[in-house]
């Protein structure tokens, strides 16, 4: 029974961790679907992240703050737009640029506007923050075990970014494989050059694929934030952009194997927030910096051992010049 | 790989022998990301990472002195400066690089200067 409850509370946690992850491996895959490496998804979703809490601390409304994070994360995107698609810079290089000058940014700004060492003051006024969205009855049904706490726990309980990324799954999988839109997407990153002979941009293309990338971007770094934590902190991302991006491979470009490796990842880190501190059967309490190294240590694995071939879209990482 | 792991082993050698003498939490502080950026500037030359190492180098001590003087600039101010030459340097060097090619005829479109990118004017 206790078992029981403590695997619910681990799942339920899973799914809370991974929502960012899951956003932003979605953001890196429509990009990089256009053959656009998205490295630039943690300094997007920290850039997002740090305009979302300032304007929901300055404003007290979490729904301006989302805008602000969607705002701010799509100029950083237009701005990798215009360094890797116009300009045909080095896509790692400019995404680079943007995750570095972002990590300096925030606290800076942080520090001018609010005083605070550079973090946004907490957010703990009434609408400053997404809370959780409890779903009728769900007090009445987490008295029964099954599948009554399933039900509180696990479907009840999130805020609305988390249910929002629940069905962006099988609305991106839609999008990218039963449009219009989705079929050019994916040609122009397999062949640009086929894309351009059949008269569609390819410029403009990649920078509608960038900007979706953008606007993902931006909700993933919101609930970083506003809903996962209140307030902005020095580099909160903490790497998942990296971690998203590793996902994203892992689930070979695909929205439903990324939901799957987003999941697993998550997992892993719900994993080791429980296990701290726990006597397990035979070896007893494992040191807390192993358990925190547990869900990189299985990512490693994963990757190495489990991936299997994972096929890029071929045109990725090369910029587009049109022939004269 | 091999010799890269073993490049990157002589930066935690260097960093706990021969500066802190012991172990601290995150003692490379970011000098691996930095790493990927100076090498991208360098355009994977060792002149050029040379080059642009030490203008790193420069900005990070010069940044952490001037921190030290001056209470209103902080050590993030220094963050968006390198971000700032990596941004321009090194994924907007095609929009410099028409003009600057139009100044010095032959030199620049005959060969990428090894140098850390291309001056940035500002």
């Amino acid at each position: 029974m206790e078992a029981y409850t403590l695997i619910v509370l681990t799942l339920a946690a899973t799914i809370r961790v991974a929502t960012p992850l899951l956003l932003a491996a979605i953001a890196g895959m429509f990009s990089e679907r256009s053959g656009v490496v998205d490295l630039g998804l943690e300094g997007k979703m920290l850039g997002a992240a740090f305009a979302a809490a300032a304007v929901s601390a300055a404003t007290g409304s979490a729904w301006a703050g989302l805008g602000a994070g969607i705002a701010a994360a799509v100029m950083l995107a237009l701005l990798l737009a215009f360094a890797t698609v116009s300009q045909r810079g080095n896509q790692v290089v400019a995404a680079m640029a943007i995750n570095i000058m972002v990590a300096g940014l925030g606290p800076t700004l942080a520090l001018a506007w609010f005083n605070l060492g550079g973090q946004t003051p907490q957010l703990d006024g009434p609408g400053q923050r997404f809370t959780s969205l409890v779903w009728p009855w769900a007090g009445t049904a987490a008295e029964h075990p099954f599948p009554g706490l399933l039900y509180a726990q696990l479907l009840s309980g999130h805020n609305l970014i988390v249910y929002a990324a629940a069905a962006l799954v099988p609305v991106s999988a839609w999008v990218l494989f039963r449009t219009r839109f989705g079929l050019r997407l994916r040609a122009v990153g397999e062949n640009p050059h086929a894309v351009d002979t059949a008269g569609i941009s390819v410029t403009g293309l990649r920078y509608q694929a960038i900007l979706i990338s953008g606007v993902l971007c931006g909700v993933a770094g919101t609930y970083l934030s506003t809903a996962a934590s209140a307030g902005f902190t020095r580099d909160m991302t903490a790497g998942k952009g990296y971690l998203a991006l590793a996902a994203l491979i892992f689930g070979k470009w695909k929205p439903y194997p990324t939901l799957f490796a987003c999941l697993l990842f998550a997992f892993t880190d719900a994993l080791a927030s429980r296990l701290q501190g726990v006597a397990l059967p035979l070896v007893g309490v494992i040191p807390v910096q192993a358990i925190l190294a547990l869900p990189y240590v299985l990512t490693v694995l994963l990757l190495a051992g489990f991936v299997g071939k994972a096929t890029a879209p071929a045109a990725i990482g090369v910029p587009y010049a049109k022939e004269k | 790989m091999l010799l890269s792991g073993a490049l990157a082993g002589c930066l935690g050698l260097n960093e706990l022998l021969g500066s802190q003498h012991r172990i601290l939490i995150d003692f490379p502080s970011g000098a691996g990301f930095v790493g990927i950026a100076v090498a991208l500037m360098g355009r994977n030359h060792p002149v050029g990472i040379l080059v642009s190492a030490v203008l790193f180098g420069a900005l990070a001590q010069g940044g952490a002195q001037l921190a030290f003087d001056m209470p209103k600039i902080n050590r993030d101010m220094v963050v968006v400066i390198q971000g700032l030459v990596i941004l321009f340097c090194g994924a907007l060097e095609n929009v410099f690089r028409a003009p600057l090619a139009k100044l010095w005829p032959g030199r620049l479109a005959r060969s990428p200067q090894p140098s850390g990118g291309t001056p940035v004017p500002r």
